[in-house]
């Protein structure tokens, strides 16, 4: 599912907003992707994903981004960094030169799960959208919770960063296997007294 | 970071001012804690690899969320994340916390600063959320 925002505009006035973009309750859909296109004009983007329940066990939540010339990119352009706290105690994993972010563990035994108690749950911060001379760069934390290994909550800090500089103008959170089931998104643009970067 | 308490016309800037926990990371090295329990200043950044300025697209980005600025109670504290690239174009991540150790004194100025050097480019937009 893509969402445009064709027609979006940017507030008047002098003074920083926060802005909803966009909020989309998926709910019995079964969609393969969500893909956000990010209006220009704004200092960054968030976005909160929350009560995410997929059709899939054991998956990862991937985050890809596009610009103009490339619909998504899935180049081996991605730089991500996370540490995930869970019973088991931490983990720090990193990836150079990937196809996407991930916004949780990739190990699959750690993986999202599919119950009504395993929704999934993220605060992704879009720092350089459409940003020409700085690389893009995204944090995010993320919890859920794994009921199939034992009921064990994981709490994830993501860091990242393309390693080329594009102008990135859409975001997409692609779960690594089967569908999103329900859930929301919510897509904020934070835009300051100066208009944006 | 340093606060100000007299707005602006001076930042608090002791030996043992400030408090602060850092943990993130980089792509080469992995994991990385760092912690001060008296500084100068709450670090924004982590020093194993730092902010660079060698390759044109080094760049640091940043939200920090300043915590009880008005103080009273309890004394001032920050917590953020930042996301950057060392000079070696080393995809490097943090998140971090400190806290104005002295006393319950309320914040009216921030002072960023690089540890040397200046500040080139870029956009800073603060927010008060009530």
């Amino acid at each position: 599912m893509k969402i445009e925002n064709p027609d979006f505009r940017l507030p008047e006035g002098g003074t920083g907003k926060r802005v909803l973009i966009c909020e989309i309750n998926i709910a019995e859909l079964s969609v393969a992707a969500m893909e956000f296109n990010l209006p220009n004009g704004f200092d960054f983007f968030e976005v909160l994903i929350r009560d995410i329940r997929l059709t899939d066990d054991d998956v990862t939540m991937n985050m890809q981004v596009g610009d103009s010339t490339n619909e998504l990119i899935s180049d081996n352009i991605y730089n991500w960094m996370m540490y995930r706290s869970s019973l088991a105690g931490g983990e720090f994993t990193s990836a150079v030169d990937d196809n996407r972010f991930a916004l949780a563990p990739t190990g699959l035994a750690l993986g999202i799960g599919n119950d009504l108690n395993e929704g999934f749950n993220s605060e992704v911060i879009i720092h350089n959208a459409w940003n020409d001379r700085v690389f893009f760069h995204m944090s995010a934390k993320s919890v859920f919770m794994d009921a199939s290994v034992s009921t064990d909550i994981s709490h994830s800090l993501i860091g990242g960063g393309l390693s080329v500089v594009r102008q990135i103008d859409r975001i997409s959170f692609i779960p690594s296997s089967g569908n999103f089931l329900s859930g929301i998104f919510k897509v904020y643009g934070i835009t300051g007294a100066t208009g944006g970067a | 970071m340093r606060f100000s308490f007299n707005n602006g016309a001076s930042y608090a800037a002791g030996a043992s001012d400030y408090a602060w926990a850092l943990w993130g990371g980089n792509t080469t090295t992995g994991a990385i804690n760092q912690i001060d329990a008296a500084d100068t200043g709450i670090l924004c950044s982590q020093t194993t690899n730092g902010l660079g300025s060698t390759n044109p697209v080094n760049s640091y980005a940043a939200r920090i969320l300043l915590m009880n600025p008005f103080g009273g109670r309890m004394f001032p504290t920050l917590q953020g994340e930042h996301v950057s690239l060392d000079g070696g174009a080393v995809q490097t991540w943090a998140y971090f916390s400190g806290i104005y150790r002295i006393a319950a004194s309320g914040v009216n100025g921030i002072r960023i600063m690089a540890s040397t050097g200046n500040l080139t480019q870029g956009v800073f937009s603060v927010y008060g959320i009530n």
